[in-house]
């Protein structure tokens, strides 16, 4: 079961997302405002965001660097009626996992959901191979994968962590760097903080 | 993959949001379907109650941007009841034949139109033969049952 947040202003969109994932067994708390869903974060990290970009106050675009400032990497799916290439390629830049127009049916939905909790497993399984094979000092094969794991994951401490591990013996002053990159992304990453401290003595 | 489909994650597209549609739209997103209603008029939306979850869209049912903006090619269903005949046969031709819609179920007033309907694999309801059906009821009733 995950824990799913919704953010939106039309009563309506929040009620048709609820049901659908309630459906599928997860948690789910609906936000008329960007605000209130930061508070939220804050509080309880969801797997999750269904978001619109028009919202009272503060906007989709302004929530979704609020998150990023904040060093948060939660899974966004934005709901919109706006369908620009133009804002929605911005979007995907700021790091969103999709985009659907409204209306959207609730298979549309479940897909959405399904594709963000997919990244968030690979994102994990990936990084299992590659600090297997770092342990394993298949370095030239880990390097290979860590390339295409920045590309992948650009938002997320792993990469930099990882790229940390790899190099930690040949150019400590880099992977020093890495890590307070990790750290800057997630600062509740307690492995990276270790490292870092085990470098700096 | 339309076999997957929940039977209560139907997503329903509902041209015409007048006393008919309303109603259906109504009561289709209280039994939990996804529905979507078309129609010209903003002001016929109010006819949609509370309990109404589904989206709204405005534009003309006879242009091709409409449909694709209601997403008929993704419908399980969809209802055509406007009250025009000649409307309700091109858009639900449209979803049959263009968008491929598995269900089409339209309203046509004039019972000599219903032939050209079913010609294209469109169910039918009309109003004036159910009228016709139900006086024919209510006339056996008072005057004893002669069937």
């Amino acid at each position: 079961m995950a824990l799913v947040y919704v953010v939106d202003d039309e009563l309506n969109v929040r009620r048709i997302i609820k049901q659908t994932m309630e459906n599928e067994g997860n948690e789910v708390s609906a936000f008329v405002t960007a605000e209130e869903a930061l508070e939220a974060v804050e509080k309880r990290q969801p797997d999750l965001i269904f978001m619109d970009l028009t919202l009272p106050s503060m906007d989709g675009v302004q929530f979704l660097k609020e998150l990023e400032d904040r060093a948060y990497s939660i899974p966004v799916v934005v709901v919109s009626a706006i369908t620009s290439p133009e804002s929605i390629r911005a979007l995907f830049k700021l790091g969103i996992v999709d985009f659907l127009t409204k209306p959207f049916t609730p298979q549309e939905l479940r897909q959405a959901a399904e594709l963000s909790f997919k990244n968030e497993e690979s994102l994990q399984k990936r990084a299992r191979d590659i600090r297997r094979l770092i342990e394993e000092r298949e370095f030239r094969k880990a390097s290979s994968l860590l390339r295409e794991f920045f590309a992948d994951f650009p938002s997320s401490p792993y990469p930099h962590f990882l790229y940390a591990l790899l190099i930690k013996s040949s150019n400590p002053r880099v992977a020093a760097k890495h890590l307070r990159a990790a750290l800057s992304l997630d600062e509740e990453f307690k492995e990276a903080s270790s490292e870092l401290r085990k470098l700096e003595e | 993959m339309k076999g997957a489909i929940r039977k209560d994650e139907y997503y329903v597209v509902i041209f015409g949001c007048g006393r008919l549609g309303s109603r259906m739209a109504n009561w289709l997103s209280t039994m939990g379907c996804s529905v979507v209603v078309v129609d010209r008029s903003e002001e016929s939306f109010q006819a949609l109650s509370f309990e109404f979850t589904g989206f709204t869209v405005l534009g003309d049912a006879t242009e091709l941007d409409t449909l694709k903006e209601a997403k008929v090619d993704k419908a399980d269903v969809v209802l055509v009841l406007t009250p025009d005949d000649n409307t309700n046969l091109m858009v639900a031709m449209s979803a049959k034949e263009y968008f491929k819609v598995a269900r089409v179920v339209a309203r046509a007033y004039d019972p000599n139109n219903i032939e050209m309907f079913s010609d294209f694999g469109i169910e039918v309801i009309c109003p004036t033969l159910l009228a016709v059906e139900n006086i024919k009821n209510v006339l056996y009733f008072i005057g004893g049952d002669e069937r």
